[in-house]
């Protein structure tokens, strides 16, 4: 417990007086991982000027919730300094604006309690926050990612296959009988990797870290491909559907790219580039260059990463890529009217033929994608899929559990791989016109 | 991007400047072929490698009676003009067409007064068919689009950054007096009498940071370690102006700032110290790499300054970015529209309200295009206020 605790505690004891409220910012009622810390530093200098310019007390409590105790005019006053717009908004209603895309379907992120009515029930949320251990946090203390060092040596060196993995994308058929067919296997990093490699979470702190560690690895996979050329390890083209590279758009214009392509034509093996949005964005100049070399090398360009919010803000269609890559998340099957309206409206922008729905670790974005006309998915329930079928067919997996067969497929260490028996089957990704 | 031939097109160009080729026409150029090799679709291709000229053979004017040559391609049926990167020009069209002998006799004519120097002309123009020849035509697109020389570094004999140096600068940089880096920029509006100021822009002058305390490197070579070391400069620059003696009695101003320092207890204090009279008079410049990397931060970051009366800028981008990144879906008050030779061969995509963009790097060609295109906010060596000089 804290003095935030106490001194609610305190306050809430003389709040006899008409004319009060509490106003209590929900932060404890978040879902998981809770609210990022600029959520409650901005909450509490928004709380902090309406205190000030109004009359109240803010408290910050343990559990995260912020609490502002004041007159109910401080709640009817303008909260925005904003001459015209959003001027004639109201702190609750700002809070709530600001809010409402954090929290779980249906929960306020405010509440509001009228006092001394309901003076009770303040007095027992202090008094249960009060018999609760735990530190308040500092409100304007900003976590820093510390650099780590450590991982800079890790992608440099010796670990490069500890830190990717493998995934399918595939085709699914419409219909009872589901038909699965691979298009491709990406190679991509291992975030949970990464960041056991960093010893600590600096990626959510800092996310221009990850770019610069991913585009590192990147490069480095470039550069080791030629080597794993027809040494049926989980990054040789061959024997498989065509290989997805992530890659920086730089990246695409080296002699070190044009080598890769020239093997996979040699090989008559399928090549694909998957690049972030993000870095399509940071230098358009070297995304238009790369968009024209992997056109005129025929190589699928897929932009990766798209978020929802993405989506909805920025126009893809404009770079005009042969494969978007969409984030799945349980939002898109809880979107409004309107909301439903303009995804359906991007997605034909887009084309839905050029839409895979990435993050398919369940069958529930399985069942929303086919609803929606997309039939290209990746994850980890399509993952199992695969596995299934191959489980089916494989005439050494006397002893292999669905499990291990996935976690096989996924891995690009070459020990991850140990136990399979039939690596083409493995690295092919699923029977021809495996069904599920 | 690719153009129907048209005669009056050159013809009548006052500049009859050869036009920058591009990556789009490549692009453009490879489909094309890869259609009609899966279609079956028969067209013609005349190859003007200029690429190839000698040296001596290949200044401007060489180049536009070259270009011109094709003019006789005009009247061919679905001709098609494209500009690749590396100069060399292709024009693709369906059918026999007398014009075919009229181009290549003028190439002939072009180079061949000074025997024994000038390229050979077969070499120089070549004449293709499509499906049959389309893997060479799609060798000299790729050709065209590999980098002649390594990729630019933007500061001479420097390295990029890596983690251990860039986590010494940052330690510098917390140290040091950062004051002398201190620079503001006039961002002005045209008017009847000539240019106002509309604001100033406040920014650390990286660029002698750096050559000061860590001259044998590039930071900006890496994009995303510049990135995470411009949100240091964030906090030293917000730390700077929250002194009352920086923004006392100064007109409005602009600030660069990452979403992460925007929601950062040091812009909140600045908030908190920002004087009355500049409520609603600052300007938040936004990076757009800086919110992609994450967007549900940035809405937040948006409705929170919004509320707080600042206005957003997004800062420092091109056409290619206008339209991936359209600035008022995305909830921009302005954008800041970098002025290019690309910028100018085109127009101003109708989407953007003319009044909420800053044309940046402007000069006298900026100014006539900005005017032409309705905008009255300007960045560059041209937009100075009267009796005042950058600082």
């Amino acid at each position: 417990m804290g003095p935030g605790e106490r001194q609610l505690l305190e306050a809430a004891r003389r709040a006899t007086v008409p004319g009060w409220a509490a106003l209590i910012v929900l932060f404890s009622h978040f879902p998981p991982p809770g609210p990022r810390p600029h959520h409650r530093r901005v909450a509490r200098a928004i709380l902090d000027d309406a205190a000030q310019r109004h009359g109240g007390q803010v408290f910050g409590l343990h559990n995260l919730d912020l609490v502002l105790l004041c007159p109910t005019a401080t709640l009817r006053a303008p909260a925005s300094t904003r001459a015209s717009g959003a001027g004639g908004e109201t702190l609750p209603e700002l809070l709530v604006r600001l809010l409402r895309g954090e929290t779980a379907e249906g929960q306020p992120p405010v509440t509001i309690w009228q006092l001394p009515d309901a003076r009770d029930r303040l007095l027992a949320y202090a008094t249960d926050r009060l018999a609760e251990g735990g530190l308040t946090p500092l409100d304007h203390a900003v976590a820093r990612a510390e650099l780590p060092l450590g991982l800079t040596a890790a992608a440099e060196a010796r670990l490069l296959p500890d830190l990717l993995l493998r995934q399918t994308g595939v085709l699914l058929g419409a219909g009872g009988a589901r038909r699965i067919r691979p298009l491709f296997r990406e190679i991509t990093y291992a975030t949970a990797a990464l960041q056991a490699e960093a010893g600590s979470d600096p990626f959510d702190a800092d996310p221009f870290l990850l770019r610069h560690f991913a585009a590192r690895l990147e490069e480095r996979v470039l550069s080791a491909l030629p080597d794993e050329v027809g040494r049926r390890g989980a990054l040789d083209p061959l024997g498989g559907p065509p290989l997805h590279l992530n890659l920086a758009p730089e990246s695409v214009t080296t002699g070190a790219f044009a080598t890769v392509v020239e093997l996979c034509r040699a090989r008559k093996v399928g090549l694909g580039v998957e690049i972030a949005l993000v870095d399509a964005a940071a230098d358009p100049e070297s995304y238009a260059a790369a968009r024209a070399i992997l056109a005129a090398c025929g190589v699928a360009c897929v932009i990766d990463h798209l978020s929802l919010l993405a989506l909805r803000l920025a126009r893809p269609a404009a770079l005009a890529p042969d494969l978007v890559k969409l984030e799945w998340t349980s939002r898109l099957a809880r979107l409004s009217g309107s909301e439903a309206r303009e995804l359906e409206a991007a997605l034909v922008e887009i084309g839905v033929e050029r839409v895979l729905l990435i993050g398919a670790d369940a069958e529930a974005p399985l069942q929303w994608g086919l609803a929606h006309g997309i039939r290209r998915f990746q994850g980890r329930h399509v993952d199992a899929m695969l596995a299934a079928s191959r489980l089916s067919i494989c005439a050494q997996a006397r002893d292999c559990s669905l499990r291990q067969c996935t976690e096989r497929a996924s891995a690009v260490a070459l020990g991850g791989r140990v136990g399979c028996r039939n690596s083409m089957l493995l690295d092919a990704g699923a029977p021809a016109d495996g069904a599920v | 991007m690719s153009t129907a031939l048209s005669r009056r097109d050159s013809a009548d160009d006052p500049a009859r400047d050869v036009r920058q080729g591009s990556p789009e026409d490549a692009r453009r150029l490879a489909t094309l072929v890869r259609e009609c090799g899966t279609s079956g679709i028969s067209r013609q291709v005349l190859l003007l490698r200029l690429s190839q000229l000698p040296d001596g053979r290949n200044r401007p004017h060489h180049l536009q009676l070259a270009t011109d040559a094709l003019l006789p391609l005009t009247g061919a049926a679905r001709a098609q003009l494209f500009h690749l990167p590396n100069q060399d020009q292709v024009v693709v069209w369906r059918g026999d067409t007398p014009a075919l002998r009229a181009s290549l006799d003028t190439l002939r004519h072009l180079f061949s007064d000074d025997p024994g120097f000038g390229p050979d002309p077969m070499a120089i123009a070549a004449v293709l068919a499509l499906p049959e020849d389309a893997e060479l035509v799609q060798h000299v697109v790729s050709e065209s689009l590999r980098p002649r020389t390594p990729p630019p570094v933007p500061r001479l004999g420097g390295q990029p950054l890596d983690p251990p140096t860039l986590l010494a600068l940052e330690r510098a940089i917390a140290q040091a007096d950062m004051s002398r880096f201190a620079r503001r920029e006039p961002i002005c509006r045209t008017g009847p009498d000539g240019f106002r100021l509309a604001w100033e822009r406040r920014f650390l002058s990286d660029g002698e940071l750096f050559d000061t305390i860590l001259p044998d490197r590039a930071p900006r070579a890496d994009l995303w370690l510049f990135r995470r070391l411009t949100r240091t400069l964030d906090r030293r620059m917000l730390s700077l102006l929250s002194a009352v003696e920086e923004v006392r009695g100064v007109p409005p101003f602009s600030v660069d700032l990452n979403v992460a320092s925007l929601l950062g207890a040091e812009f909140l204090r600045f908030d908190a110290n920002l004087p009355t009279v500049l409520r609603g008079q600052v300007v938040i410049n936004l990076h757009a790499e800086d919110i992609l990397t994450d967007l549900a931060s940035f809405c937040f970051a948006r409705d929170f300054a919004a509320a707080r009366g600042y206005r957003l800028l997004l800062h420092d981008v091109g056409l290619t970015q206008l339209a991936l990144l359209p600035p008022e879906r995305l909830g921009f008050d302005l954008v800041h529209l970098r002025y290019a030779p690309a910028v100018a061969a085109a127009a101003l995509p109708a989407a953007i309200d003319p009044a909420m963009v800053v044309l940046g790097n402007a000069d006298a060609s900026a100014m006539a295009w900005g005017r032409a295109q309705g905008i009255a906010l300007y960045q560059g060596k041209i937009a100075r206020p009267p009796g005042r000089a950058a600082r």
